[in-house]
């Protein structure tokens, strides 16, 4: 009986299954094995070279260019998204006049693409008529030009995508956050606790599971990056704030270099697994039953 | 009951699916016969026929090319799905070659030969081929006299002039021979407190020039044949880096260009903020008469880099359209592209994208802005030394070079001193070698 149930239930996840492995898992697998092929992308044939992208990517300025800027933009945008998404839910689980608006004006930009979130922040941070230096200039200022280097760029794409993102990350936080039963609140202040300490005693080990889905999906979002780039000054100056992600497209579809720019993603892969996984055991041994 | 149900949907699903991912080589083993069309179709001739085509227009020439597809299907009866691919379409194009799963017909965007020749059906023999002006033919013409595209505009490339602000400025740009004139003329746009060059790092404006330090007659280097045998050392693009380097550092660009967008560059000289855009199209001209319909605005030709030297026009690809070889539908892409090809429609599509007309019959009565640009660019032009060659990398480079090109560019913009031009050389022979490898082997 059990087994008639479970391939009942097995042939309801065949679709997805074979959805997954279609366009996840093959891709994957053929991603791997494009690496070890000079190849252009869209002629018929390929040429077999081994390892040698692999080791053309040791010289390349612009790979380790991008992989430091996406590790960057990786770790960035996680801290920024979690520091202030948790901020802005401890703010919004409380009971205020307007909470349901502050709520829904944090989660709004969401609903905006990337790209076109991109383009319009180009528009404020722009060095020559920009929203914020005409800001500066009208009290006093002299304008600062925000996308000068490749530091400063990472940073303005950071807090981009961190104001377009951050309404998930609050509504994660605030989900997690309504689960903490009161009694254990209660119970601390009685015995004297002050708000601090209750946050960190309390507050902080009940949200693990929260902690560890955002920081997790977050840091994997945030290593994927690509579209706000591409409105934010294309990765320049001189690749200094390009992706990995946006190196792949580049490299695949503008240079014609398919074969490596799969290398370049398996390394990438291998990059995220790497940082990912660690990450996400420490912190689920942090977990605390409730 | 249930189980028959669960089983009944599990089929559905899963044939769905099986539908979905049909691989796009079965179209090239169960290829109908073509349909047999008459030279001079009368309406519904094409009744049942669906035509893909897969272009890169936006905006108004995807309205224009919108309205021209439907009047097509309205006097053939047949239907048009057209792949509005935009921005993406050279990487969907790309994704469908490696499929050897293409649309019926397509924008082949520039490259025409370098690219698309291997899936493209050669056009020799089509009407409007025996219509093409010779700076047209000399883009798609191949080596071997095939030419795979209806053509109907050409991409004209060269300086474009704020020609209000040049005057402020007590500049003459038809005066303007060699590129130390060109920097001459900077340095008085700037002393008349105007940016000079509204230009940003990009492909468009190396490529497009280095002719005229490096390929043509009389200039300061001529390296063409060694650039065709693959046995160029790259060391004579210093040059070019000079050149531009000099530019950026006496504060001809924006002081933010390396941050700026295409439509900052056309926005700050329409609006008389800057003097120049080095590298730039009819195109261009037509969106910045959009942006200040009071302005005045030429485009010419590159400047020479010796006094001896010529001044050039680039020519490119405008708005070209091939068929691809594997079509079921070959007849009728043929008759589309002919009806494309028809003087009224082409310049319907032209004065929407502000391509010049590259017809001779069409070119006889056009008054489009690419036109009349490249007109005015002619007649201002008459008794200069210029010609008009195809554009650099198109002629001389393995197809990947110009994203290296525009890589380059940047560089220029980061740093310039004697390590990052050793550097900037060594990066492009690096790619040039790989590449033209490349192309060999294939």
């Amino acid at each position: 009986m059990q087994k008639r149930l479970n391939r009942k239930y097995f042939l309801f996840i065949l679709p997805a299954i074979l959805m997954v492995v279609a366009f996840k898992f093959f891709p994957i697998g053929n991603a791997f094995r494009l690496c070890l092929f000079n190849w252009n992308g869209y002629s018929q044939d390929m040429e077999f070279i081994g390892f040698d992208n692999f080791k053309a990517l040791i010289n390349d300025q612009y790979f380790w260019k991008a992989l430091k800027a996406t590790l960057a933009y990786a770790f960035g945008i996680t801290i920024v998204k979690n520091i202030v998404g948790l901020a802005l839910g401890l703010f919004v689980n409380k009971e205020f006049k307007g909470r349901g608006a502050v709520r829904a004006i944090v989660y709004l930009p969401i609903m905006i693409s990337g790209f076109i979130m991109g383009q319009i922040m180009y528009y404020f941070y722009q060095y020559d008529g920009g929203v914020f230096n005409e800001l500066l200039q009208l009290i006093g200022l002299q304008p600062i030009y925000f996308m000068e280097t490749g530091t400063r760029t990472i940073i303005v794409v950071i807090l981009t995508t961190s104001i377009l993102h951050i309404g998930s990350t609050m509504l994660t936080y605030l989900a997690g956050l309504q689960r903490i039963p009161n009694e254990l609140k209660e119970s601390c202040r009685l015995d004297g606790a002050n708000t601090w300490r209750e946050f960190i005693y309390i507050t902080l080990p009940l949200l693990q599971p929260s902690i560890i889905s955002s920081v997790v999906l977050n840091l994997i979002a945030s290593f994927k990056i690509y579209d706000i780039i591409g409105a934010m000054g294309a990765g320049g100056p001189d690749g200094a704030s390009s992706s990995l992600t946006q190196l792949i497209s580049k490299y695949y579809f503008t240079q014609l270099r398919a074969g490596y720019a799969s290398a370049i993603a398996v390394i990438f892969f291998v990059v995220i697994v790497i940082i990912a996984w660690p990450i996400n055991k420490y912190l689920n041994s942090k977990k605390v039953e409730f | 009951m249930k189980k028959v149900l669960i089983c009944l949907l599990s089929v559905v699903m899963l044939l769905a699916l099986v539908g979905c991912s049909g691989d796009g080589s079965s179209n090239n083993n169960n290829k109908k016969p073509n349909q047999e069309i008459h030279d001079n179709p009368d309406a519904n001739t094409l009744a049942g026929v669906n035509l893909e085509v897969a272009v890169n227009f936006t905006g108004d020439a995807q309205t224009a090319f919108a309205a021209i597809c439907s009047n097509f299907e309205n006097r053939y009866g047949a239907t048009v799905t057209v792949d509005w691919y935009g921005s993406d379409h050279a990487t969907l194009m790309t994704t469908r070659m490696a499929a050897n799963n293409m649309p019926d017909v397509y924008v082949t965007a520039g490259w025409s030969i370098k690219k698309y020749k291997d899936y493209s059906l050669d056009l020799r023999d089509e009407p409007y081929c025996k219509d093409y002006t010779d700076s047209a033919l000399g883009v798609i013409k191949d080596k071997d006299g095939s030419i795979y595209v209806c053509m109907v505009s050409e991409g004209i490339n060269g300086v474009v002039y704020n020609v209000n602000v040049c005057k402020e400025a007590g500049v003459d740009y038809l005066s303007i021979h060699t590129w130390d004139d060109l920097w001459a003329a900077c340095e008085k746009i700037k002393e008349a407190g105007f940016t000079p060059i509204a230009s940003r790092p990009n492909a468009g404006m190396t490529s497009n020039a280095v002719g005229t330090w490096l390929t043509y007659e009389g200039e300061v280097a001529n390296v063409g044949d060694k650039l065709l045998d693959g046995t160029w050392n790259w060391e004579e693009y210093r040059y070019v880096l000079d050149a531009y380097g000099q530019a950026v550092d006496k504060g001809y660009f924006f002081a933010d260009a390396k941050s700026m967008n295409e439509m900052d560059t056309l926005e700050r000289l329409a609006s008389g903020r800057a003097g120049i855009i080095i590298g730039d199209n009819t195109a261009s001209v037509q969106t910045m008469y959009e942006m200040n319909s009071k302005g005045d605005f030429a485009i010419g030709p590159f400047p020479a880099s010796t006094e001896e030297g010529v001044e050039a026009i680039t020519v490119g690809e405008g708005d070209a359209f091939a068929i691809s070889k594997n079509s079921k539908n070959i007849d009728a892409a043929k008759i589309f592209l002919r009806y494309l090809a028809e003087e009224e429609v082409t310049r319907k599509l032209i004065s929407a994208t502000g391509r010049k007309a590259c017809q001779e019959s069409v070119l006889a009565n056009d008054d489009t802005d690419g036109t009349k640009a490249f007109l005015r660019l002619e007649e201002e032009y008459a008794d200069h030394k210029m010609i008009y060659a195809n554009i650099f990398d198109r002629e001389y480079l393995p197809a990947g070079m110009f994203g290296i090109l525009g890589n380059v560019a940047g560089k220029i913009f980061a740093g310039r001193s004697e390590a990052d031009k050793k550097e900037a050389i060594s990066y492009l022979k690096e790619n040039f070698d790989r590449l033209y490898k490349e192309t060999k082997q294939q």
